[in-house]
């Protein structure tokens, strides 16, 4: 039998475990009971309708959506630099957005909060920086080759990254502008709390194009795994296919940095999961980093609303802080 | 008509370098051709070159009546490479790296149809039906190869390139290989050129040889015992050797006279 199913276990463990972050999502840490929806009293029921048939909603889905787009787009990003410590953020991908998007705010173009304008720079800023990455990652040599030095890599993006948020400094400065300062600064900490279905709607876009790519590349990206000059030798077009998944990434890393900021770690965290569980077959990895990253951005955000009522602690601190370590571990192992 | 693998003049430049220089071979379906040659005469770009790796400068390649195609996925169908040093992620499974083989007949989404399974069970069970579910990282030197060759016989390919395959294997399974290497190209009818330094082995395997000079030009082309002259071997890898027949076999083995 030739067979590519998954592990018995793992879509069990992921539906389960999306359902239950949903669910956490929309009830944990509100400042009135889920129950009060059916009260007769309307001092309780008006705000209860309001956060959990509005708020709480569209929150939620946001989560997923950016928690499945970052994840996804760090599992293509892993496949491509055939490097387990490649994602977005860490690649300065999400500085390039997020850089579009401040240009955006900058220049007040229309929709900074509708987020639009802000969202199609972001795409633009995402694309360069991941075409920029790509090309230092690779260096010089054969045009097939790339290079196996994954510090190298990493050291491209984290200078890059670096280089990104001085311009991003640089055309905060220039607005003159305090309030985008401030505003700006929290964003760039990662958070959910512009939450909207305008949002939404973009970031469902985002996420199912760039999934379908990927899954489109499915074939090409196993074939991957035994290195490009092999790839080739089987059939693949490896140039066209490295476009095509830097695009994607960059698709869903930008529309994720647009309505949340930088979110770190997701893009490591989650498709290792999957990976550990079993999914190392493309076919299998991106749809299960997909619901792996949407319930981990769901509790994290969850826990990020809940765990210090009133004050709501920006959600890239609690991704980075589980993400840190395994990035450590994974370093480490070489 | 025998289907053949003709290469006519063919020449390849790598930067300034001209690492091979007008070379013409064939190579009819069942037969073995040895290339063998010094260090640094373009063995390498040679099957690069046929399995459209590297595009060469000047030269034709042709599969039967046809040109080899450019795009990768109708080369790949035509040509199989077993490369010399693959970098490959240890945690696949040698039915997986089978499947590999057939990336240029699935659709995009890779799921294989009924032929690919098919064309998978029956390289496994002709190269490595003992393998099956081992990952590639756990497998032995000479197990690895025949996982590689496992890949390369799935393809179905009808051209079938060897990089080197018994170099880092000790004696016994660079016996084991070549032999499998041999019997896969008579009873699939491959056009099979295979890379190798060893020189006695390649004259043992091969229908037909090919001496690489290291300006990268053809010194000798043809039966074993015309390419394996005394001459030639000695002005190519300038070291003096002795050319005798195997006394069990008759194919021309070559002893170094080096003195230590």
């Amino acid at each position: 039998m030739i067979s590519r199913r998954a592990p018995a276990l793992l879509w069990p463990l992921l539906f389960l475990g999306l359902g239950g972050a949903t669910l956490l999502s929309l009830t944990w840490g509100a400042p009135v009971s889920f129950l009060d929806l059916w009260s007769q009293n309307p001092d309780l029921r008006d705000p209860a309708r309001q956060i959990f048939l509005e708020l709480r909603p569209a929150r939620t889905v946001a989560a997923l959506l950016v928690g499945a787009s970052l994840s996804v787009s760090g599992a293509g990003l892993q496949s491509l630099f055939r490097n387990p410590l490649a994602e977005p953020y860490l690649l300065g991908i999400s500085a390039g957005g997020a850089l579009g998007a401040t240009v955006a705010a900058a220049l007040q173009l229309p929709g900074w909060n509708g987020f639009e304008a802000g969202a199609f720079l972001a795409l633009g800023g995402a694309l360069v920086a991941s075409a920029v990455v790509f090309a230092l990652g690779k260096g010089r040599g054969d045009a097939l080759s790339f290079s196996q030095d994954r510090a190298r890599l990493l050291l491209c993006g984290v200078a890059l990254s670096a280089f990104l948020s001085a311009l991003m400094s640089l055309v905060v400065a220039l607005s003159g502008r305090l309030d985008l300062a401030q505003q700006i600064a929290f964003w760039l900490l990662g958070g959910l709390t512009r939450a909207s279905w305008a949002q939404n709607v973009v970031l469902l876009f985002a996420f199912l194009a760039g999934s379908a790519i990927l899954l489109g590349c499915a074939r090409d990206l196993n074939a991957l795994r035994a290195g490009e000059e092999d790839a080739a030798s089987l059939g693949v077009e490896i140039t066209a296919l490295q476009r095509k998944i830097l695009f994607a990434a960059s698709l869903m890393s930008a529309a994720s940095v647009a309505a949340a900021g930088l979110i770190g770690f997701v893009g490591l965290l989650a498709p290792h999961g999957v990976r550990l569980l079993g999914g190392r077959d493309a076919r299998i990895l991106f749809p299960g980093a997909a619901i792996g990253g949407a319930i981990l951005l769901c509790v994290c955000d969850a826990l990020a609303r809940g765990l210090f009522p009133p004050i709501e602690v920006p959600v890239g601190i609690l991704t980075a802080l589980l993400g840190v370590p395994l990035f450590l571990f994974l370093a480490r192992k070489g | 008509m025998k289907m053949e693998l003709r290469i006519e003049n063919l020449s390849v430049e790598l930067g300034a370098r001209r690492v091979l220089d007008a070379v013409s071979l064939q190579v009819a379906a069942g037969e073995i051709l040895a290339v063998i040659g010094p260090n640094g005469s373009g063995k390498s770009t040679l099957l690069r070159a046929v399995a459209g790796l590297v595009s060469p400068q000047r030269g034709t390649l042709h599969f039967g009546e046809n040109p080899l195609p450019t795009p990768r996925a109708a080369r790949a169908r035509l040509v199989s490479l077993l490369p010399q040093s693959p970098q490959y992620d240890g945690e696949i499974t040698l039915e997986e790296m089978a499947m590999l083989g057939r990336t240029a007949h699935l659709g995009a989404y890779g799921a294989p149809s009924k032929k690919d399974k098919e064309a998978v069970e029956s390289a496994i069970s002709l190269v490595a039906p003992d393998l099956r579910n081992r990952k590639i990282g756990e497998l032995s030197g000479g197990e690895r190869q025949r996982a590689l060759l496992c890949r390369a016989i799935a393809t179905q390919a009808p051209v079938l390139l060897l990089d080197e395959p018994v170099s880092a294997l000790d004696v016994r399974f660079q016996h084991e290989i070549l032999e499998l290497i041999a019997h896969l190209t008579r009873e699939r009818q491959l056009a099979t050129i295979c890379v190798l330094h060893g020189i006695n082995l390649a004259a043992s395997i091969a229908d037909a040889m090919l001496l690489l000079g290291k300006d990268g030009r053809v010194v000798a082309s043809g039966a074993p015992e015309n390419v394996m002259t005394e001459a030639h071997l000695s002005a190519v890898y300038e070291v003096p050797l002795r050319v005798a027949p195997h006394p069990l076999s008759g194919r021309p083995q070559a002893q170094s006279l080096w003195k230590f």
